[in-house]
């Protein structure tokens, strides 16, 4: 595919320019002027359109959260608080009419993630928005090892009369769980470099093995206060941290800057409350942004639809971001924060051919209107004018 | 008393340069070209845009006693139906204020039980500050709100009660608007506080506001209106576009969506230009879902709007003017003119057409309610 005289907004940090993008065999294989088309390349005529790439989303649970039929709630397996060996993409349908609407909304890539019943809820993973099998649309799988803070585990099992009942409760069962798989760990090399017996193979703890690795982040949600937990709990245990949702980020900020940690922040449009529903506020991205933090806007769709990722975007540069920073925010640093920047997140040479053709700037124009969506290559979606 | 000076207005059908606004007592007093006026303050706008502030028509925030972190007063489902009920008794104008809806445009929101009975009780439309509903009432009772989704069948049918099915939802309907309108009829009928309110209904003095989101539940509603020669609105309306012909016919108001932020309009596929081509022939606006959205998200769904090609004027009117209407109140506010409510919002440039656009003021009733740090207008 020949995409030709397009304004290009390549999300490496260069300023807009005009020119053509070469996708071969699913990868850009030259950006430049003038480039000529072989006899079998399909061409998109460009003129006048905005080509980015395709947007990333670090955080939902597309596929899984069935909103309307309950029996298509297949991502929260709250039987026990702790289950490290689930894995999102055996939940996961990609005929589901959410999913399938995923690539109207200018998305490529998807984090899809176990919700947050449990404290350690299983593991995540990152796909293409497009297909018929999730197994050939997946890039990583696991891309991060999902848990959960405050007030989901809790309002959980605590009704229950079991634990978590609290905040309390819920520190102590991450801390056991990651101090029982860092023992089977170390049971585990200290055979292998000595050659004794190996530990009884433990799926819970194997599983969390990754992330104590540093093979995968951690990827803890996280309300006001929690996130200053997860930033202990990922320094304990030597491991990498994405904090979710990061709600009240703007209290903490001094904190989160110095973690290291990359920040999935959203979603806001949620009525503010008092406690744990304060705070849902888009300024937080404008000031983690201006420390140097690596943010990332996110929808946690379906629960709102994969619309809002550009929406929350452009919401940010009202919050006073500049549109192309609020841009990162949607294609490139989710790509760095789920460890895939080698094949999505900036149109760049040997990256995956994943385009969105919009007819304005978006995050900048409201009438910005998504005409095409381009996945390795392929047309997976083009609008069409208003009747 | 205030003076707007110099702004760029937004009045009905078009727009003016450089236009000012007298305010007296809380309303539009004048709106005209170098209106002067002594001893006033005035507010130089500076060829800023100049909105009727948004109506978010239907929604539970405000109701849920979020200070609890639980669903306190708004979903009164001890039993299907209760018209009796009204928001005035649950409205927390603490909760209201802490939502900042000044911050998206918006000074007014109708206040309504939520979606678990199948008649919720009565819904108001109120103001966006106040900590009263006497203080922030624009109008005490705009219509009898209702539910004939698939929620209330969850609520009761689920226990084993009645009704469990759209068949049990719609006699339990009729049974009760019978027995109001034999006891309206009735010169020595015993006090009946439900049933006075549907009397009101009954008397099209106020219509029935009915939750439905399946081209079914809206045949069902239509038909049930149609009975009992009352006026309804038909809020959410997902399968709206496959019922158009039926509800312009029958002449009922809509209220479209969520359009956007939820689940249902992918689920049943809403064909959104449908929908929304019926307001050329009955009121139609759009909402949001009715449950808990932020402040956000009906300014979002303008925007959406403007995505697929609607002009920034056309998606304005959807959520000023238009919702006044289908929710009876545009005699009070929805628009810049004069006898009005003075409910304004003024924006740094137009948020329909630019992601930059922020508001730079907020106005209700006359009263200055929020003005952005620095912007010194005043």
């Amino acid at each position: 595919m020949l995409i030709r005289n397009a304004m290009i907004l390549d999300m490496t940090g260069a300023s807009p320019y005009v020119g053509d993008i070469l996708i071969k065999d699913g990868k850009i294989a030259q950006i430049g002027t003038g480039i000529q088309a072989s006899c079998e390349e399909e061409i998109v005529e460009a003129d006048g359109l905005w080509a980015l790439p395709g947007f990333v989303d670090a955080h939902t649970h597309q596929g899984g959260f069935d909103m309307i039929d309950s029996n298509g709630m297949d991502l929260n397996e709250m039987t026990d608080p702790v289950t490290p060996q689930v894995r999102a993409i055996d939940g996961c349908n990609p005929f589901d009419k959410n999913f399938r609407s995923v690539p109207t909304a200018g998305v490529t890539t998807l984090c899809i993630t176990p919700g947050s019943g449990n404290v350690v809820c299983g593991q995540a993973f990152a796909a293409k928005s497009y297909g018929s099998n999730i197994h050939e649309m997946t890039i990583k799988n696991p891309c991060a090892l999902k848990a959960a803070l405050g007030m989901n585990p809790k309002g959980v099992y605590g009704p229950k009369g079991k634990s978590p009942m609290t905040r309390m409760g819920i520190a102590a069962e991450l801390d056991k769980a990651l101090m029982e798989a860092s023992k089977y760990r170390s049971e585990k090399e200290k055979a292998i470099s000595e050659g004794g017996t190996l530990p009884e193979y433990n799926e819970k703890w194997a599983a969390m093995l990754p992330a104590l690795e540093g093979k995968i982040p951690l990827k803890i949600h996280c309300e006001q206060f929690d996130m200053l937990t997860a930033i202990e709990m990922a320094k304990k245990y030597g491991c990498r941290l994405t904090i979710e949702h990061a709600w009240s980020a703007k209290d903490f900020l001094d904190e989160l800057a110095e973690s290291g940690a990359d920040i999935n922040y959203g979603p806001v449009g949620v009525p503010t409350g008092f406690g744990e529903l304060t705070g849902a506020d888009l300024i937080d991205v404008v000031l983690l942004d201006r420390l140097g933090v690596n943010v990332s806007i996110i929808s946690d769709s379906p629960i709102l639809s994969e619309d809002i990722l550009l929406i929350q975007a452009g919401e940010a540069v009202r919050c006073g971001l500049a549109p192309e920073r609020a841009l990162r925010m949607i294609t490139i640093n989710p790509a760095k924060a789920l460890g895939i920047e080698d094949r999505v997140g900036s149109l760049e040479v040997g990256k995956d051919g994943d385009v969105v053709l919009f007819t304005a700037l978006p995050a900048q124009d409201v009438s910005a209107r998504l005409r095409y969506t381009i996945i390795e290559g392929r047309k997976v979606y083009s609008s069409l004018e208003r009747s | 008393m205030l003076l707007i000076k110099n702004g760029n207005l937004h009045l009905p059908g078009q727009t003016v340069r450089k236009g000012d606004i007298l305010i007296k007592d809380g309303s539009i007093s004048k709106i005209g070209n170098e209106l002067t006026a002594d001893d006033i303050p005035v507010l130089d706008v500076q060829g800023k845009e100049v909105f009727p502030g948004f109506i978010l028509p239907v929604t539970s925030v405000g109701l849920t006693d979020y200070a609890n972190l639980r669903q306190g007063d708004s979903n009164e489902i001890s039993s299907p139906c209760n018209p009796r009920l009204h928001v005035r008794y649950a409205l927390d104008g603490r909760e209201v204020e802490r939502q900042r809806y000044w911050l998206s445009g918006i000074t007014s929101i109708g206040a309504a039980p939520a979606d678990g009975a199948l008649l919720a009780g009565q819904m108001g439309v109120y103001h966006v500050t106040g900590m009263t509903a006497a203080q922030m009432c624009v109008c005490d009772t705009v219509a009898l709100k209702g539910n004939f989704t698939s929620n209330v069948k969850t609520t009761f049918g689920t226990k084993g009660t009645a009704p469990m099915t759209r068949m049990g939802m719609a006699s339990s309907l009729r049974e009760i608007f019978r027995a109001a309108k034999e006891w309206m009829n009735k010169e020595d009928a015993p006090l009946n506080s439900d049933y006075a309110v549907l009397a009101r209904v009954l008397k099209r003095e106020i219509p029935l506001l009915m939750n439905v989101t399946t081209a079914a539940d809206i045949s069902d509603v239509l038909d049930l209106a149609k009975e009992f020669q009352i006026r309804v609105i038909l809020n959410g309306a997902y399968e709206g576009d496959l019922a158009a012909d039926m509800i312009a016919k029958s002449g009922a108001s809509v209220i479209a969506g969520d359009l956007f932020d939820a689940g249902a309009r992918i689920w049943y596929g809403t064909d959104v230009e449908k929908l929304l081509s019926l307001g050329e022939k009955v009121p139609v606006c759009i909402g949001c879902s009715s449950g808990g959205v932020g402040r956000e998200n009906l300014l979002w769904n303008g925007c959406r709007l403007v995505q697929m090609g609607y002009k920034p004027a056309e998606v304005l009117d959807l959520m000023t003017v238009r919702t006044a209407e289908v929710l009876g109140v545009d005699h009070l506010i929805g628009s810049i003119k004069e006898g009005l409510l003075a409910d304004l919002v003024i924006y740094n440039g137009n948020p329909l057409e630019s992601w930059s656009a922020d508001v730079a003021a907020t106005i209700v009733s006359g009263n200055i309610v929020y003005e952005k740090k620095g912007e010194a207008i005043c």
